[in-house]
C-alpha cells in the first residue's frame, strides 16, 4: 500500500482523541460506522476561506470545520460542545497527524489560530440522540 | 394473503399467531420534558411481528447516514390484540433477547427496539392494533 497522503484532519483529530473531552478516542471524519456508542464527534470540512493579498496568495490555508457532538442527553451534549469550544478557541500551536498505514510519517502542523465561530443545536429523531454543531475557523501552514 | 383477508374480516385470530413476547414501553422525560432520561415499561404481551407487512412507501430496508453514522432503518408492522390502555406514538416495543448468529458469524444477544411511528385499531372493532415501527441500528 503507498503512503497515504496525510490530513490537517487527522492532526486535529489526534488532538481531540488525545484530549481530556468525553469524545476522546470517538472523533471520526465525515461519518462513523453503525451501532457506534454515543457520545461521538464528527468533524466535516465545510469549506476554504482563502486569504489574498491584492496581487498573490497568502499561502496560508484556512478552512471553517464544523465539529458536531452527539449525545443522548441533551444536557450532556450541550455541556460537551462547550468543553470542546473552550479546548480550541484560541488555540495556536502545533497539530501531529500520526501515520494511518504503516508507510505513512507524522506530519506537524504549525497552526496559527483556531478561532469559535458559531453553533446550533440539532435533534436527531430517528435515533433520538441530540447534536450540537459547532464551527471554527482554522488557519494552518503545512 | 387470503387467510390475513379471511382473518381481518371475521376478526378470528389463528392459534399461534401471535407468537413473539414483546414489551411496550413509554419513555420518561426530564422535567422541562425535553430529555428522555429512561424507559418504563408500559405494557407486556404477546405480538406478530412482521417485515414483511411495512408500509409499502418505507417497506424494505434503508442504509443511510443520519447523525454522522451509518443508520439501517426499516419498517416493520407489529401485530397485538386490541387492548386499553392504547399505546401511542412516544412508544417503542422490546422484543425480548434472542440469540442468533448473523452473517459474520458473531452471536448477538440483544433485544431489538421499535420505535411506534403510527398506530391503527383495525376497522375501528377494538380487536386488533396495528403498530407501524421504524427498527433504527
Amino acid at each position: 500500500m503507498s503512503a497515504q497522503s496525510q490530513l490537517f484532519e487527522n492532526a486535529l483529530r489526534a488532538y481531540l482523541n488525545a484530549s481530556a473531552l468525553t469524545i476522546a478516542n470517538n472523533v471520526y471524519l465525515e461519518h462513523t460506522t453503525q451501532r457506534r456508542p454515543v457520545p461521538y464527534l464528527i468533524i466535516d470540512n465545510v469549506a476554504p476561506r482563502p486569504i489574498h493579498s491584492l496581487q498573490a496568495g497568502s499561502n496560508h490555508i484556512c478552512r471553517t470545520y464544523q465539529l458536531t457532538v452527539y449525545d443522548a442527553s441533551q444536557s450532556a451534549c450541550a455541556a460537551e460542545a462547550d468543553a470542546l469550544r473552550q479546548l480550541l478557541d484560541g488555540f495556536s500551536g502545533t497539530m501531529t497527524a500520526p501515520p494511518i498505514t504503516p508507510s505513512d510519517v507524522a506530519k506537524l502542523y504549525k497552526v496559527g489560530v483556531i478561532l469559535y465561530i458559531t453553533q446550533r443545536w440539532m435533534y436527531e429523531p430517528d435515533l433520538r440522540i441530540h447534536a450540537f454543531a459547532v464551527d471554527f475557523h482554522v488557519q494552518y501552514d503545512e | 394473503m387470503a387467510h390475513r383477508a379471511f382473518r381481518q374480516q371475521s376478526g378470528f385470530f389463528g392459534a399461534g399467531e401471535f407468537r413473539d413476547r414483546v414489551t411496550i414501553q413509554a419513555p420518561m422525560y426530564n422535567s422541562p420534558a425535553d430529555e428522555i432520561t429512561g424507559w418504563t415499561d408500559f405494557l407486556a404481551t404477546w405480538a406478530n411481528i412482521d417485515p414483511e407487512q411495512a408500509l409499502p412507501a418505507r417497506a424494505g430496508t434503508h442504509i443511510v447516514v443520519e447523525a454522522g453514522r451509518e443508520i439501517s432503518l426499516s419498517a416493520v408492522l407489529v401485530r397485538i390484540r386490541y387492548q386499553a390502555p392504547i399505546p401511542d406514538t412516544t412508544m417503542r416495543v422490546v422484543t425480548e433477547g434472542a440469540t442468533y448468529t448473523d452473517s459474520t458469524r458473531r452471536f448477538l444477544a440483544t433485544g431489538t427496539a421499535y420505535l411506534i411511528h403510527n398506530v391503527y385499531d383495525v376497522g375501528s372493532r377494538q380487536r386488533e392494533l396495528h403498530l407501524v415501527c421504524r427498527v433504527v441500528l
